[in-house]
């Protein structure tokens, strides 16, 4: 039989890395099974200890932030929500009143230019009608008014 | 899909739970314990632990969309709380130093349980006197060997795991394990 597992062999069973020797010697040695047993037994019981002292301090789980955050975010949608509907609808109505806007200004633009293109036409109507009303028998006065009008 | 309190033992692929985190008041109520266990172990602190616990939740919350599948949704958890109690460590380091070297009411809790059970004087005492030695022992261990000694020995994690959780090869891993151990039986030795 193999010599008697040392500490440090203990150590690396309990640690996982078994060689097929150890575990040879362990199978046919009482004592060495013993000690190993022991010894495995005594890790158990810390992690029983560690788990029974955390069962009886474990605090109630607080609300999560995420339920929270959750909260925060749905509300956060929801205001902005009503303010983005708002803001599409007064972006839209702007996006639409500018050419409306410019349309409107565009045809008083048109109209006024049409306005003036009228009054000019009527004004040119009236000059030729005034022209052609002055009797012939003033013709040469009115020349003659004219001339003088020139002539100073 | 598994149910998420099944997870949390069989360490199941996040490849097959990555939708159960959508559900995260499930994973919480599930993971709770585990992460508010390990942080007591770790620091002792039943307050701190508790913070500690929900920050973890909080940063898994808040990391949920990086979470892959190439770990497990308890080892994702545990690597967040491994950082959380490192940190912890590291910003108050008096006050956990203070926390480590007090001994925990587990011990008393071991003590109880063991009283009970089918064993010889001899046997009780002897484990009785590990527990109180693995106690004293990962208090003053090193915080990576700490860390890996909990892993395996309070929240069973296998090598592998541990590896994932701590981002340490799997060579390293058992070397500390290793090492936690010897100081353990060292600590025995010296009181026999
Ligand atoms: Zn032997």
């Amino acid at each position: 039989m193999n010599p008697h597992l040392d500490s440090e062999t203990i150590c690396k069973w309990a640690a996982g890395e078994r060689t097929a020797e150890a575990e040879r010697h362990v199978r046919e040695c009482a004592g060495c099974a013993e000690a190993v047993a022991l010894f495995e037994r005594g890790l158990a019981e810390f992690r029983g200890g560690a788990h029974d002292w955390s069962r009886r301090l474990l605090p109630p789980r607080p609300a999560g932030a995420w339920q929270v955050e959750t909260a925060v975010a749905g509300r956060r949608r929801a205001i902005f929500g009503v303010a983005g509907i708002a803001a599409c609808v007064t972006a839209a109505a702007l996006l639409l009143a500018v050419p409306v806007e410019r349309g409107r200004q565009r045809a008083a633009a048109a109209r006024a230019a049409e306005q003036a293109r009228a009054d000019q036409l009527l004004l040119e109507r009236v000059n030729a009608a005034v022209s052609r009303s002055t009797p012939a028998s003033m013709e040469p006065l009115w020349k003659l008014v004219s001339t003088t009008g020139e002539n100073q | 899909m598994p149910a998420v309190s099944d997870m949390k033992d069989a360490g199941t692929p996040a490849a097959a739970v990555a939708g159960v985190l959508d559900d995260f008041d499930s994973v919480a109520d599930a993971w709770w314990p585990v992460i508010f266990r390990y942080a007591l172990s770790s620091l002792r602190d039943p307050d701190a632990a508790a913070t500690l616990a929900q920050d973890c939740l909080m940063r898994a919350w808040h990391n949920r969309h990086a979470f892959r599948g190439d770990a497990s949704l308890r080892t994702w958890l545990m690597q967040i709380a491994v950082n959380l109690v490192r940190d912890y460590g590291r910003n108050r380091r008096l006050q956990f130093w203070r926390n480590l070297r007090s001994m925990p009411s587990s011990v008393e809790a071991a003590a109880e349980s063991l009283a009970g059970r089918d064993l010889s004087p001899e046997a009780r005492a002897a484990i009785q006197q590990q527990v109180e030695a693995v106690w004293a022992v990962t208090a003053t261990l090193a915080e990576r060997q700490r860390t890996v000694f909990l892993l395996r020995f309070v929240e069973e994690m296998d090598v592998a795991e541990i590896a994932a959780a701590t981002g340490m090869a799997e060579g390293t891993v058992k070397v500390h394990l290793f090492r936690a151990l010897r100081a353990v039986r060292g600590r025995m030795e010296r009181r026999q």
